[in-house]
């Protein structure tokens, strides 16, 4: 085993270290602008350091094993395990972080001044550290305090923009799911460590064979609640779309683009690793895959608000990736590991292209934010002109989140269809029902994904300023801009070199297993499908487009030579044209959502205001609000606390504040204790 | 061969395009008792537009006036992975029904985006009616090209043709559901009625046509070219790999020639079945359109369960 990877990621925490502490030493009011410059750039210090130890595990393909704390009474706590997996998820998140860590620099001096950078910078390097230190742990303490800090040093990022009521809201709201989810896992590790009698990972994955049936399926159970809460699967999501938005804008990439995924490589761990695959689980995660992709579009159509659409499009994105773990699981249960190993490398593949254009997409719409100060998407238009290259690497993160070649997002939806399709060939009866619901959302999903983009990148950048916002927005510096070219070329990358890339994952996913039984074809794109093999090869297919564009401008060049272009007025049907009559926002998703509204049960109220009550025809205003109801508090999370509020005024009863009664409860408590020695 | 069938199908769908659409109008007209222009008309305007100049709007960006060149090349390249002339002449690597149906999507994403680019409120509304519809399209295209996947144990058009045309005969029952809801799939993509309707520029109605207003010249050509090459791609993978009956698959000079006549009858009466609903029934209003496309995605799904 290579020495590197124990040193590299000993230096990306001390590295993390030094962001927090340097950030709080150099805390004072003269010196915040240094604190922020510190804490971001030791942040993307540390992240390259992991960046390329994570790499030298996934060369090598031996996993590191060391133990970080062999002082005193965290020895054997503190253990680290990078197997090929981990340095997955560990390279991505590195990736991401290094690019918003740079943008950050930029990005977060708008807040000197307004609010405190020291402790930004502070949680910001814990945050970084305890996400990648989640990825890394091997034992359940480790991890259960890695997730926690997490969990809270997310929160203080949330509500960094303390003054604004909405930011402190959604913390509370996303602590509180956070904490829901938490306990869950609490109680999973709890159980297993009740049976098995370890909190080592080790030690659980050779003996969850121990467990009955019932223990086992409560432990996926909560295992599945903790972990799709923090993933914001449908029903468990309302927190993202609140949250994510709230934090500055880099770190809502860092958010949505990994800190969700930390949640799936666990569910990976525990659904395929740990415990035998189960069909039956597999089918529930397939649906719940289904059933957030769908509606996740459907919500980020319906929104106005550009981090919000972002953050919708996690929900949805999360439910492809779920899709393809699901079905996974199906496959190893069902005995097809080959399958199984495809579909797992559809999930992996996609995890990546998520982390990358949604980070990217975020990125660019924090420089929109940034550059115009508002986040409703009705106020932009024509962005095209002032900012250039923001909107160019938009347009690159819109073309591959829509699933359109030759980008990434195009990858890893063939190698998840693909896999469905499969499944609807090779399972039995119920498993080819489900597998045709996941291939049937995911079909819809493509489609309106793309009409979210079309939306999202054409109210934004094309066509006239909207208001004066618009028309006054500058370029983003070019510590803003790089970052953004770095993630928008990695992108390309992983799009057009998808067959160098995609034998990486498939030996990542083999080596989960032990990767002897059913080893598939070495390269996924080479896919065994349903029947015979189908083939992507997508540098082919970058090249024909590349040549058929080529070929039609170099014929239009012959065909139309001598012809002029002149610029002038577009068609105003003779009356002046003014941004008003542009497209909204709200009205190009109107027909979708009129379509759906069984499922979003829009309200739209309509007023007019007239010049006299005789004459009708003409008003003098009309106002139409349309207002989309979150039907999750309504029905579910409402209701959920309304019981739980009741049955706390039940409880209250036996707290009279009488003293002689509370005697009596310690007495009644420890005959019952006494009772239960005895007998046991 | 890759070059030779890339290049010759491009060249093959581009030269005869226009003069689908020609017969199309034709045939309306002779139904309608009409007398309408001859089947050549397309060619003509298609070189007068060419020769024109064009005038660009002044808000509109690059995203404008590289559409029509985006949206061409995507026709192109849809082109060469569709077998027209034999299934042994198709560019395998874009011959997979997924690459079909993204690349399909790339152009009408950019067709939308140029839409909304020149700030007219036509446009705008194009452009959302148009993804709307494309969106709604693509469970009934994607399944029903799965059901035939299926069938035919591929998901490579190239495979899907030869096979198709061994299929035993209780397989042909939802072979030919798949392929009506193909079918309703390609009406809705090409703008034809009772989805769009192509000869309209009622601001009420128009769809396609909406997005098209702002261009003019050579980026309107390439435009009304694409839309045409689309029409004839998707025509030729429902004669081609829907009912392959007739379409050779050795590269033979002979075969060839069979299967160009083949390929020229079957097509021809798939554009007069258009031409019949195009003057048999009215255009949808928009929100019934879904009705429709939600028949052609529930027909695949009957498909796919009569298979497996």
């Amino acid at each position: 085993m290579s020495i590197l990877p124990q040193y590299g990621i000993t230096l990306a925490l001390a590295l993390y270290a030094a962001g927090a502490l340097s950030s709080l030493v150099l805390g004072a009011r003269k010196t915040e602008g240094a604190a922020l410059i510190a804490s971001h750039a030791f942040a993307a210090l540390a992240a390259l350091a992991a960046f390329v130890s994570a790499c030298s595990i996934v060369v090598s393909g031996a996993a590191a094993l060391f133990d970080a704390g062999s002082i005193g009474l965290m020895a054997h706590v503190l253990t680290i395990r990078i197997d090929p997996l981990s340095a997955l998820f560990l390279a991505v998140i590195s990736t991401v972080v290094f690019a918003a860590s740079i943008y950050g620099i930029a990005y977060q001096r708008q807040f000197l001044g307004v609010y405190r950078s020291s402790g930004f910078g502070f949680f910001y390097n814990v945050f970084l550290a305890s996400m990648s230190l989640v990825v890394m742990a091997d034992n359940a303490i480790l991890f259960l305090l890695a997730w926690e800090l997490m969990a809270v040093c997310s929160y203080a990022l949330v509500v960094f923009e303390r003054h604004e009521s909405h930011a402190v809201a959604a913390g509370a709201l996303y602590l509180l799911i956070s904490q829901l989810g938490a306990a869950c896992l609490l109680a999973a590790f709890v159980i297993l460590y009740g049976i098995v009698g370890s909190w080592d990972f080790e030690v659980l994955r050779a003996h969850t064979t121990q467990l009955s049936a019932l223990a086992q399926n409560g432990v996926l159970l909560l295992a599945l609640v903790g972990f799709a809460s923090k993933a914001g699967v449908i029903p468990l999501h309302i927190w993202l779309p609140e949250a994510h938005p709230a934090a500055p804008s880099h770190v809502s990439a860092i958010m949505s683009g990994v800190m969700i995924k930390t949640a799936l490589f666990m569910i990976i761990r525990f659904f395929i690793e740990f415990f035998p695959a189960s069909a039956s689980w597999g089918l529930v995660i397939l649906v719940l895959g289904g059933i957030s992709s769908l509606l996740g579009v459907l919500y980020a159509l319906s929104e106005h608000d550009i981090k919000r659409l972002l953050a919708f499009h996690s929900v949805e994105n999360v439910g492809i990736i779920l899709l393809g773990i699901g079905a996974s699981i199906c496959f190893f249960s069902y005995g097809l590991p080959a399958l199984g190993y495809l579909a797992l490398a559809a999930a992996l593949y996609h995890t990546v292209n998520h982390a990358l254009f949604k980070s990217l997409l975020f990125l660019s719409a924090g420089s929109v934010v940034h550059s115009t100060g508002t986040r409703n998407m009705e106020e932009y238009g024509g962005l095209i002109r002032t900012m250039p290259w923001t909107a160019l690497f938009f347009l690159v993160g819109a073309i591959a989140i829509s699933g359109l070649p030759p980008f990434n997002g195009f990858v890893s939806e063939w190698l998840t269809f693909q896999s469905l399709f499969a499944g609807i060939k090779a399972l039995p009866a119920l498993g080819k029902a489900v597998f045709l619901f996941g291939a049937a959302s995911l079909a819809f999903t493509g489609g309106l994904a793309a009409a979210c983009f079309v939306k999202a990148f054409g109210v934004t950048f094309l066509a006239r300023a909207r208001s004066s916002h618009a028309s006054h927005a500058h370029e983003t510096p070019a510590l803003m801009i790089l970052p953004m070219g770095l993630l928008a070329l990695l992108t390309f990358l992983l799009g057009v070199g998808a067959s160098s890339f995609a034998p990486i994952l498939s030996t990542i996913a083999l080596s989960l297993r032990g990767g002897s039984a059913g080893a598939p074809h070495a390269n996924p794109l080479q896919a065994i499908t349903v029947g015979s093999s189908a083939t992507l090869s997508m540098a082919w297919i970058a090249a024909a487009l590349l040549a058929a564009i080529a070929l039609t401008y170099f014929y239009t060049l012959f065909a139309s030579k001598g012809t002029r272009r002149t610029v002038s007025r577009t068609w105003d049907c003779g009356y002046p044209l003014s941004p008003r009559m542009e497209i909204t926002a709200t009205g190009f998703s109107r027909s979708i959502i009129v379509i759906f509204r069984g499922l979003l049960r829009p309200s739209i109220q309509r007023s007019a205001e007239y010049h006299d009550a005789a004459m009708r025809y003409f008003a003098k205003s009309r106002s139409v609000y349309l207002h989309m109801p979150n039907l999750y508090r309504t029905y579910l999370y409402d209701p959920a606390g309304l019981l739980i509020e009741k049955g706390a005024m039940r409880a209250r009863r036996i707290q009279t504040g009488n003293l002689n009664l509370y005697l009596l409860y310690i007495l009644l408590t420890i005959a019952a204790l006494l009772v239960w020695t005895i007998h046991s | 061969m890759y070059v030779l069938s890339f290049v010759l199908n491009a060249i093959v769908v581009s030269a005869l395009s226009p003069l689908a659409v020609g017969l199309i109008r034709t045939l309306k007209a002779r139904i309608q008792v009409r007398v309408g222009a001859d089947p050549f008309q397309p060619y003509r305007d298609l070189s007068k537009l060419f020769r024109k100049d064009e005038v660009i709007s002044e808000d509109a960006s690059w995203i404008f006036t590289a559409s029509p060149y985006i949206v061409f090349g995507t026709t192109l390249a849809l082109a060469a992975g569709v077998p027209i002339l034999s299934s042994a002449l198709t560019f395998a690597p874009l011959s997979d029904m997924l690459v079909f149906v993204y690349m399909l999507a790339v152009g009408t994403f950019f067709l939308a985006l140029s839409g909304i680019d020149a700030g007219s409120g036509f446009g705008g509304f194009g452009a959302s009616r148009e993804m709307t519809i494309a969106a709604l399209t693509e469970g009934g295209l994607i399944l029903s090209l799965a059901a035939l996947a299926l069938l035919t144990g591929s998901s490579m058009f190239l495979t899907m043709a030869s096979v198709t045309m061994t299929l035993p005969l209780a397989k042909v029952l939802p072979l030919i559901i798949a392929a009506a809801a193909f079918f309703i799939a390609l009406l809705a993509e090409n703008a034809r009625y009772p989805v769009d309707n192509p000869a309209t520029h009622l601001e009420l109605t128009m769809v396609h046509e909406a997005m098209l207003l702002e261009h003019s010249g050579k980026g309107l050509a390439l435009m009304e070219w694409s839309a045409s090459n689309k029409l004839l791609i998707f025509t030729a993978i429902f004669v081609n790999v829907f009912l392959p009956w007739g379409s050779p698959t050795s590269p033979g000079l002979a075969a060839l020639f069979v299967g160009a006549i083949w390929f020229a009858l079957k097509t021809l009466a798939v554009l007069a079945g258009i031409a019949c609903i195009e003057s048999g029934m009215a255009k949808f209003r928009i929100f019934r359109v879904p009705d429709l496309l939600f028949t052609s995605f529930v027909l695949s799904v009957i498909a796919i369960v009569l298979t497996v």
